[in-house]
């Protein structure tokens, strides 16, 4: 697994040896290729300073590159930190790495955060018109530690718009609609069992509580607007706790419809509160334009509010139980499968139409199953007839041949629909029909029952033919 | 195996390789030092040379074989020490009590019962005192090789604060008081944490927090050391030790222990750069070491690095050194070597002086330079752009004729590097190729040849080694391997340098 990447890092071209190609196209000699190359190195990589001396260019790098390579590393550790990692678990468990690889993961996380937050706020200043499209992207683009690394983050980068600052001051900016998209799943999120996180059939279901609140804004000059379209968003996520739903403090999400009809600009941080990351927008989107917060239930959006953060995914496996010796030896001792009822089970539903006609039939000879069978042989036997119910719950009723159908004289039986053709090795042809209630093929009631409820296959067993089914037990669906 | 790529740092011994600075006083032996184990004279290269040959080869049966098995590590003799306020279990692997169980909870036999020694070569009992000697032995090449770590790694962090704090253009008292504030937005973090600015590199970091294991490794005969990054665990072999002996450095154990340094290699920053070749500052660079520069993998970069800007041609060096070779028998010009080895310190000890800077300038913002090695996809960009910055080239006949030759061709180098910029690095946009055919296929050979570099580069193998492989395996192009798959690649060129190694010993 790690030496895939060994070998998809050595698959991209390198700097040094393209130089080196190009001179070497060019005609220059091994020496020469070094040479170039090693002022390319100086080119492309420093500045000269006054007194001839060099300099690092950090700004040659984008930003983005950076955060790239920070979000390269957090992939990794999201490897190596995986319980499920066979190579890497059993390692960190025995030295103890988790938490100190885990608090890199923080700060790595952290130091994402703030790399992303500097393409976003480039992003949202271009797409709020507030920086020339003229301008090359690379004098803002590129890497400088001095704005990574910035103390107040908020004062730096603010994701706010003069139009709707400007219109809070004056109070003309106006609540113009409020409300609560909120949503309880009991099937939530599906997890890896615990007990046993390998097994991609193994899972549990964790329920899921989500909710946020929006409010929109208009800038109103006039106590009667020409129409109700909103100006600007905030959505602010809701914690669910046990005494109820509870604010975050800052909003996690802002739309800003500008003035005009141009794309609004569509402002998320995927992080909850106390997370890192809170705050600083790690999405940052144009949209169409947005007449009313109702629209930004979406998808796209919701899914973008409501993350899973690496660590709930990380689902540490339980201990495992403890290592035994167990022999059993055939016939020693008795395991029964079966849960009895002195009432009798019953098929849960209704399965039967009012004519109770809605099967169709089939005949199971006895022994057919085994190898040493011979389908030629003219002294076969019905094990039973089945009538199968086209309805809830795929319900199968075995029933026991009636006499004379239950004897091993029988050469061939063909059955169709609910037609039965039984030829015995006297050479009779018996046809007829399986007709719904008291019937000559088959015993009046069912032996056994079998049927599907939600995920799971039952059979119920007559023993004493009494009608009552005093025993079930689970059947492989 | 795939565990040990990104956990583990190591320092192999496919190739002889040797140093001297002064470190051991003339102390009694390890047992296991093979009979008439002696230090070179200083500034004799070629002594050095033979001396270690012939230790290499008393050695290579008893103290690393291919066909050890495996050891249980729990009941071998130890001792605690603790070396600049960091306490370190050292414990002795093939070294157990008579009977196995005796271990007592400081590292002793119970009643005085005697150590049980096992090598490849056999098994004895050795005294107290032989063990006792090799524990003082032990001792002082732990601190020898501390003190060869601390030399070089003392004042990075004083270096790397003045050159990230340029950068930001603050003064360096401002940014260190910068430095130690917390993130507002993460009270659990500092700024340095963020920035991963090391902190001051003290003695005791290079000691291994957990235990210093004197044992071979079984699965890896080649290997002398081995440290587990993050763990406090290095392993440093018998055979290592009687060739730092002879080079009277504990360089293999100063290489480990850069690697055991968790703020200089910690995970997951390591994952980001070659860590063996920023292990090997200094180790490689020390005085009176006169044979690692010239062979060892792990030196593959100093030395382009010295031929680029030092003119001094190992090639050509080389063939005026071995003259030829008898089946394993060298015949070599023992004057020229001491000469070119000589030669050889003078640009070491300038390569180790412009290493502080190097180091400096990586350790000033290490996240930005395993961005950049990802770029140029070169995990030691760092030691190319800052000697291109420190230095001119001169491998074309000295400085003036070099300069002359890169201002003549200025405007073609320089297309050259906007054009290499633009194409280099996993995320390059290659879609303005002119001829896509050709410029595929080109780019798949070209492909190919670097993850083939690569691979030369992680097993340590050379090219003719790289050429057998291919006839072997009846490969007419590099291209043609990668299309095995990483697993099957990895086996069978694991094999091969298994049987390359079998059949070199059976010859």
């Amino acid at each position: 697994m790690l030496l895939v990447p060994l070998l998809l890092g050595g698959c991209a071209p390198a700097f040094g040896p393209l130089v080196r190609e190009k001179c070497q196209n060019d005609g220059c000699t091994k020496e020469q290729q070094y040479v170039a190359e090693a002022y390319a190195y100086r080119v492309k990589l420093t500045t000269e300073n006054p007194d001839g001396t060099f300099s690092v260019n950090y700004a040659i790098l984008p930003n983005t590159e950076v955060a790239r390579i920070v979000k390269n590393r957090l992939d990794d550790l999201k490897v190596v930190l995986d319980p499920k990692n066979l190579d890497w678990a059993p390692f960190i468990e025995e030295f103890g790495l988790r938490s100190e690889l885990e608090r890199q993961e923080q700060i790595f996380r952290a130091l994402y955060a703030r790399l992303r937050l500097v393409d976003n706020h480039n992003n949202f200043k271009e797409y709020m018109g507030e920086r020339s499209s003229y301008m090359p992207s690379d004098h803002y683009r590129g890497y400088d530690a001095s704005r990574v690394f910035v103390e107040d983050v908020f004062e730096a980068y603010p994701f706010s718009s003069d139009r709707i600052e400007n219109a809070r001051a004056s109070g003309m900016l106006k609540e113009i609609e409020r409300f609560v998209w909120s949503a309880r799943m009991e099937l939530g999120r599906k997890e890896p069992d615990p007990a046993d996180p390998d097994d991609p059939n193994k899972f549990i279901w964790r329920p899921e509580e989500v909710g946020i609140e929006f409010i929109s804004y208009k800038v109103m000059d006039t106590p009667n607007p020409r129409d109700n379209y909103v100006d600007y968003v905030e959505g602010t996520r809701l914690v669910m706790t046990k005494d109820g739903p509870k604010r975050e403090s800052k909003p996690a999400l802002k739309l800003f419809v500008p003035n005009g009809g141009y794309s609004a600009v569509l402002v998320i941080d995927k992080d909850k509160e106390g997370e890192i990351g809170f705050l600083l927008p790690d999405f940052v989107d144009r949209v169409s334009r947005v007449t009313s917060a109702q629209g930004l239930v979406t998808d796209s959006v919701l899914s973008r509010l409501f993350q899973r953060t690496e660590e709930e995914k990380r689902v540490k496996p339980n201990a495992p139980p403890p290592i035994v010796v167990e022999i059993a030896p055939v016939g020693k001792n008795k395991v029964d499968v079966w849960e009895y009822s002195a009432n009798g089970w019953t098929v849960p539903f209704r399965y039967k139409t009012e004519r109770a006609d809605n099967y169709t039939v089939s005949a199971k000879i006895k022994g057919d199953d085994q190898v040493a069978h011979d389908p030629t042989s003219p002294n076969q036997q019905i094990e039973y007839f089945r009538k199968m119910w086209n309805g809830n719950g795929s319900v199968y009723e075995n029933f026991y041949p009636q006499p004379p159908y239950d004897q091993s004289n029988i050469v061939r039986v063909s059955v169709s629909d609910k037609r039965v053709m039984v030829v015995t090795n006297t050479g009779d042809e018996i046809t007829g029909y399986v007709t719904p209630g008291t019937n000559k093929f088959i015993k009046d009631n069912p032996y056994s029952v079998e049927y599907t409820e939600s995920e799971t296959r039952w059979l119920l067993m007559d023993e004493d033919s009494d009608g009552k089914y005093e025993k079930r037990r689970q059947v492989a669906r | 195996m795939n565990l040990h790529k990104k956990i583990t740092g190591l320092i192999s011994a496919f190739l002889f390789f040797v140093f001297v600075s002064g470190s051991y006083a003339q102390e009694a032996l390890p047992h296991f030092f093979p009979e008439g184990v002696r230090k070179s004279s200083p500034k004799a290269a070629a002594e050095q040379w033979e001396e270690w040959a012939r230790h290499a080869n008393a050695t290579v049966n008893n103290l690393a074989s291919e066909q050890g098995r495996s050891f249980l590590i729990g009941k071998s003799r130890f001792v605690e020490r603790t070396y600049f306020g960091q306490k370190v279990r050292i414990v002795f692997d093939q070294h157990v009590c008579e009977n196995i169980n005796s271990l007592t909870n400081s590292g002793t036999c119970k009643n005085g019962e005697r150590t049980r020694y096992t090598s490849f070569g056999g098994q004895y009992f050795i005294t107290e005192k032989q063990f006792q000697e090799l524990v003082e032995f032990t001792d002082g090449a732990i601190k020898g090789a501390v003190e060869v770590d601390y030399a070089f790694w003392s004042n990075l962090e004083r270096d790397a604060v003045a050159v990230a704090s340029k950068a930001d253009g603050k003064t360096e008292k401002e940014f260190r008081e910068y430095l130690g504030r917390k993130d507002p937005l993460n009270s659990s973090m500092t700024f340095r944490d963020l920035r991963h600015i090391p902190p001051v590199v003290e003695r005791k970091d290079f000691v291994p927090f957990r235990e210093l294991h004197i044992g071979v490794a079984p699965e890896f005969p080649s290997v002398l050391g081995v440290a587990w990054l993050n763990t406090g665990i290095v392993y440093y072999t018998p055979v290592a030790m009687i060739r730092d002996y002879l080079m009277d450095t504990p360089v293999v154990l100063a290489h480990e222990f850069v690697h055991t340094n968790k703020n200089l290699q910690g995970m997951p920053l390591v994952w980001g750069f070659d860590a063996e070749t920023m292990a090997s500052v200094p180790d490689m660079l020390v005085t009176g070491d006169y044979l690692d520069m010239w062979n060892h993998s792990y030196a593959t970069n100093f030395r382009e690095l010295i031929w680029v800007y030092f003119r001094f041609d190992f090639d050509q060096a080389r063939k005026e050194v071995v003259k030829t070779s008898l089946m394993g028998n060298m015949r070599v010009d023992r004057a020229k070597f001491d000469e070119y080895s000589q030669k050889l310190e003078v640009a070491k000890a300038e390569l180790r002086n412009a290493f502080k800077r190097v180091t400096a300038e990586f350790y000033s913002t290490p996240v930005w330079w395993t961005a950049l090695n990802d770029k140029l996809v070169d995990d030691n960009s760092v030691f190319r752009v800052m000697m291109a910055a420190m230095y001119n080239p001169t491998l074309l006949g000295g400085e003036e004729a070099t300069t002359k030759w890169a201002l003549t061709n200025e405007y073609k180098w320089k297309r050259w590097a906007d054009e290499a910029w633009r194409e280099s690095g996993s995320t390059a946009n290659d879609s303005d190729a002119g001829n896509a055919a050709v410029t595929e296929e080109n780019r798949e050979r070209r492909t190919a040849l670097l993850v083939l570099s690569h691979i030369q580069s992680h097993y340590g193998i050379s090219d003719e080694d790289v050429s057998r492989f291919l006839r072997f395996h009846k490969v007419s192009s590099p291209e043609e391997l990668f299309t095995w798959g990483p697993d099957k690649l990895k086996r069978a060129i694991e094999d091969f340098i298994a049987s390359e190694r079998r059949e070199r010993r059976v010859q």
